[in-house]
């Protein structure tokens, strides 16, 4: 008798433990904003698909992935992970600052060329290839509650055979958007006909973004 | 020798829980959804319904203003006592021009719906298949009345969690 009380006492202290360790990384969550990262930490940080700033599905054999670029992010890619002095990192973000950024990419689960998937005539590839330097961007929206944004700022990176996924950096304008409502990002799919794309991020994912130290 | 008896009465503790968790852990994981229900709670299928309905409402607009002219033109020929040629004429085109346009709009609408449902269906198989890798399930099987299947639980009904699951995936909220 005494034994099994043991055991069940044992039992409870395992399943408290563990309950503290989830409590536990919920708050790591929320403290991340006050954390300084190096600029390396910082880049694989958001790069991190655990901590909400990237996002990715698939439907069949096509997989579709986005990457939150907050302003800090970008600048840190430009300075190519060197620090920077500050005045010159918070000057660079502040002409970033009327657009919200995004990485847009897509790929299918073969290799070679992404536009070259299950193509069937040589006019079906280059009207693919039109589609994503010069359609792609009308069926691309990010929408806050009732308020729909178009995308004012789109770049297809066309790598040819190079790399098998298509990558595609968009803008929105950030002048209407709201800190505590959640954006989703839309696209229509025009390119394997999948329908409706969403990507939702809350606020709390795109508030809790550790700061990158600078010099 | 009391000691001895405590270590092997663990021992064959630990064994018979290992022996459970086994047990427990090889037995097919199953569970079923009301595939009606699930389709029709699925956000993406009523999104597409309202726009199907927007794009269909738009062109019997389109569609109820030829024939109105049609009824009239129709209208005064029956009062003419000897009908004139050129509105018979004009009757004719414009008849012709009514019957080829609904044609049109029956033959894209149902190209449209096929289209919809292809998109609709590729998404929620997808998210199902998410939903039941996520979950360890080993069979999902789909209840929609049909036959297939003739008895199942309502303990092993899991609709309502792959709706919820289903809709956050298709939202982009949830990833797998």
């Amino acid at each position: 008798m005494k034994r099994i009380f043991l055991l069940c006492v044992c039992a409870a202290l395992a399943g408290a433990c563990s309950l503290t360790g989830m409590h536990e990384s919920a708050e790591a969550g929320e403290n991340a904003s006050s954390t300084i990262l190096s600029p390396v930490a910082y880049t694989s940080w958001i790069s991190d698909p655990d901590n909400g700033l990237r996002k990715s599905k698939a439907i069949g054999d096509i997989i579709y992935d986005v990457q939150y670029k907050p302003y800090e992010y970008i600048v840190n890619l430009e300075a190519k992970g060197q620090e920077l002095p500050d005045s010159v990192f918070r000057k660079r973000c502040n002409e970033l600052s009327d657009m919200v950024y995004f990485d847009f990419r897509i790929s299918a689960d073969q290799s070679g060329e992404l536009l070259k998937y299950q193509v069937r005539t040589p006019g079906q590839y280059y009207d693919r290839v039109n589609y994503c330097a010069f359609g792609m961007q009308r069926n691309l929206v990010l929408q806050q509650g009732s308020d729909t944004i178009a995308c004012g700022l789109f770049h297809f990176e066309r790598a040819y055979d190079a790399v098998p996924f298509a990558n595609f950096q968009l803008g929105f304008s950030s002048k209407y958007l709201k800190n505590d409502q959640p954006v989703t990002l839309i696209y229509e799919d025009m390119l394997f006909g999948q329908g409706l794309v969403k990507f939702t991020f809350t606020p709390r994912e795109l508030k809790s973004v550790p700061k990158i130290s600078t010099l | 020798m009391e000691r001895i008896q405590t270590w092997l009465n663990l021992l064959l503790m630990a064994v018979l829980t290992g022996l459970v968790v086994y047990l427990l852990m090889s037995r097919p994981k199953t569970a079923f959804i009301a595939t009606t229900k699930v389709y029709d709670e699925f956000v993406f299928k009523k999104e597409l319904e309202r726009k199907l309905l927007s794009v269909k409402q738009t062109k019997q607009r389109m569609l109820d203003s030829l024939e109105m002219n049609l009824q009239a033109l129709g209208t005064q020929l029956q009062q003419q006592k000897k009908p004139d040629a050129a509105m018979l004429n004009q009757f004719g085109a414009q008849r012709e021009a009514y019957l080829s346009q609904k044609e049109k709009f029956e033959e894209e609408h149902a190209t449209l719906t096929q289209e919809y449902d292809r998109q609709i269906l590729a998404q929620l198989n997808q998210y199902i298949r998410d939903y039941g890798s996520a979950h360890h399930y080993t069979y999902l099987f789909g209840n929609d009345g049909n036959g297939s299947m003739m008895y199942a639980g309502d303990a092993e009904d899991v609709s309502a969690e792959v709706i919820t699951y289903i809709n956050e995936r298709y939202q982009g909220m949830k990833t797998q």
